[in-house]
């Protein structure tokens, strides 16, 4: 059994003339796999992990989670949106806290303050448990995010371009983070990006959108851990990424009516 | 140099000297209530001016010097009129005089302004909190409120006071009505119009609904609350004492209605100050509240 299991879902967005936003998609996908929805915006890919989150029900279909209906949210999912969305009210630990409580974990006070710090530590951020959200970058307030999510002990883990963000430099060190910590936390990952490159580093199978539709699954077989400086001079890197660029910017032109883009 | 030789300071030197030197054309109850005004305005300048040295804090002390100075000068010299403007002197001295009335005309008031603020604050917010939330009661409810809320208090405040059972009840209940519509509306329009971000980030959560009203939606809006905290406070301040001048039989605005009708313009005039002064207090007492309460927001 998958652990996820998407059967011919359709989702329209209300209105008065409610237009698809996905149409017919199944997909499934296994316990511990790391899976990238890939496309340009407005494929319907974070439409799509937004009905995984339970923020928006299909209107066709229906998803599996170890087997059983989705019907909300749960909390069996921690999700990283592309917003920074800690509480500003609360400092770095107690969101991570909030999580932690949230996720039906029975803890004890100190419990709770020891797992949030050793989750802060997971991120490389031990010593601002005490701040809050606004002393904080961007970029570490993404990490604290992450945190809140692993510490929530889900099985899955939905990320919605969580890095869109944030600057090239910080995203590569973030990238590599989500990529080691969701290996040894045994995730199951779902990741919508528009990044090709993102993509392969992270994934162990990519799924390319159009509208409404899947395009085309990829597997990646790059070895892990995987370096964006070794990545490069690999044959299989270059022949994947040539691939996926076609099968983007394809779906791109014809989309903007066959001009030559880049 | 310019902490010692200023206007602010040239002034003050000024002041004592007419107070101390100058004959005076009037009868003077006490002049050291005066003299001691002086100093507490200059010990407050000097703090706030060694301690930041801002241009500000100099032209503030100017102005007080200033109008205390000419003030007295023209009091003494037998300038101003005799019953409607009192020489500083007399009216600072009835601080010393009228204590024990005033220290209870501003314990009667408080109670009130408490009472009717501190009942108002919890129904405002947390039915604010219920309507915001529940789009069918706002659309409900909202109109309505459009209707009641813009009609000032001072308008139906005699009405109250005369149909109520006691004055109390009717000026908190004045007081009430003054807070409870203005804190119900900003805080139905807060949560309605609350970052969607944070519901989403709290409903991934899998947050139930007291969760999310009590643990995020008022967190998220308490600073906003106690924004309007200091707006509100003056509003109520404003019904009470306009209640007080007509029915009390203690208060702030009970002590200037009384010596008014006597004509006694000096006690009125202290009467005034001394409504300033807890008006100030409150005030920095809110933002003090909001700087313990609010730790995440730079206010």
């Amino acid at each position: 059994m998958s652990k996820i299991d998407i059967q011919e879902v359709s989702f329209h967005y209300p209105g008065q003339q409610p237009h698809a936003a996905l149409e017919e998609i199944s997909l499934s996908i296994e316990e511990g796999e790391f899976l990238c929805l890939l496309g340009p915006s407005g494929c319907g890919k974070s439409t799509l992990l937004s009905l995984l989150e339970g923020l928006d029900h299909a209107d066709g279909g229906q998803i599996l989670l170890d087997g059983a209906p989705l019907t909300g949210p749960g909390p069996d999912r921690a999700v990283v949106f592309q917003h920074y969305s800690l509480f500003p009210w609360l400092t770095a630990r107690k969101n991570v806290i909030f999580g932690i409580r949230q996720s039906g974990q029975k803890r004890s006070k100190p419990e709770q303050k020891e797992r949030a710090d050793y989750y802060l530590s997971r991120v490389g951020l031990s010593n601002v448990g005490d701040r809050y959200p606004s002393e904080l970058s961007g970029g570490m307030q993404q990490r604290v995010a992450i945190a809140r999510a692993l510490a929530m002990e889900t099985d899955v883990l939905l990320m919605d371009e969580p890095f869109g963000a944030i600057d090239p430099k910080l995203r590569q060190e973030l990238q590599e983070l989500v990529s080691r910590l969701s290996t040894e936390h045994h995730k199951t990952v779902v990741f919508v990006t528009h990044d090709i490159d993102e993509a392969i580093l992270l994934a162990d199978r990519i799924v390319v959108m159009e509208p409404k539709q899947i395009r085309a699954v990829e597997r990646v077989e790059l070895p892990r851990p995987r370096k964006r400086d070794d990545l490069v001079e690999q044959p299989e890197y270059l022949q994947l990424r040539k691939r996926l660029m076609s099968l983007f910017y394809e779906q791109v032109a014809s989309e903007i009516g066959d001009e030559v883009v880049l | 140099m310019r902490y010692v030789l200023n206007r602010g300071n040239i002034l003050f030197a000024a002041a004592l000297a007419v107070a101390a030197l100058l004959p005076s054309q009037r009868k003077l109850d006490a002049v050291w209530p005066y003299i001691v005004v002086l100093f507490l305005i200059e010990a407050a300048f000097l703090f706030a001016y060694l301690r930041k040295g801002k241009k500000s804090t100099l032209d503030i002390a100017t102005a007080a010097f200033g109008f205390l100075l000419l003030w007295d000068v023209l009091s003494r010299l037998g300038m101003a009129h005799p019953v409607l403007a009192p020489p500083p002197e007399n009216v600072f001295y009835v601080f010393v005089s009228q204590w024990e009335d005033m220290v209870a005309g501003i314990f009667s008031s408080l109670r009130l302004l408490v009472l009717g603020v501190g009942l108002a604050m919890i129904a405002g917010v947390f039915l604010g909190l219920a309507v915001g939330w529940i789009p069918r009661l706002r659309e409900g409810i909202l109109p309505i409120a459009n209707v009641i809320s813009p009609i000032p208090p001072l308008v139906y405040t005699p009405y109250v006071v005369a149909v109520m059972p006691t004055f109390k009840a009717a000026s908190v209940f004045v007081i009430f009505c003054a807070v409870f519509w203005p804190t119900f509306q900003n805080m139905v329009g807060q949560v309605a119009g609350m970052d969607r971000k944070i519901i989403q980030a709290a409903q991934v959560m899998n947050v139930s609904t007291p969760t999310m009203l009590f643990r995020v939606i008022l967190p998220y809006c308490k600073p906003g609350i106690l924004a309007s905290l200091t707006g509100t406070i003056r509003a109520a301040l404003l019904c009470l004492t306009g209640a007080e001048l007509l029915g009390a039989s203690s208060g702030l605005g009970y002590f200037v209605k009384k010596y008014s009708d006597y004509a006694d313009y000096t006690k009125v005039i202290a009467g005034i100050i001394l409504m300033g002064i807890v008006v100030t207090a409150l005030v920095a007492g809110i933002r003090l509240l909001q700087r313990k309460l609010v730790k995440w927001e730079n206010i």
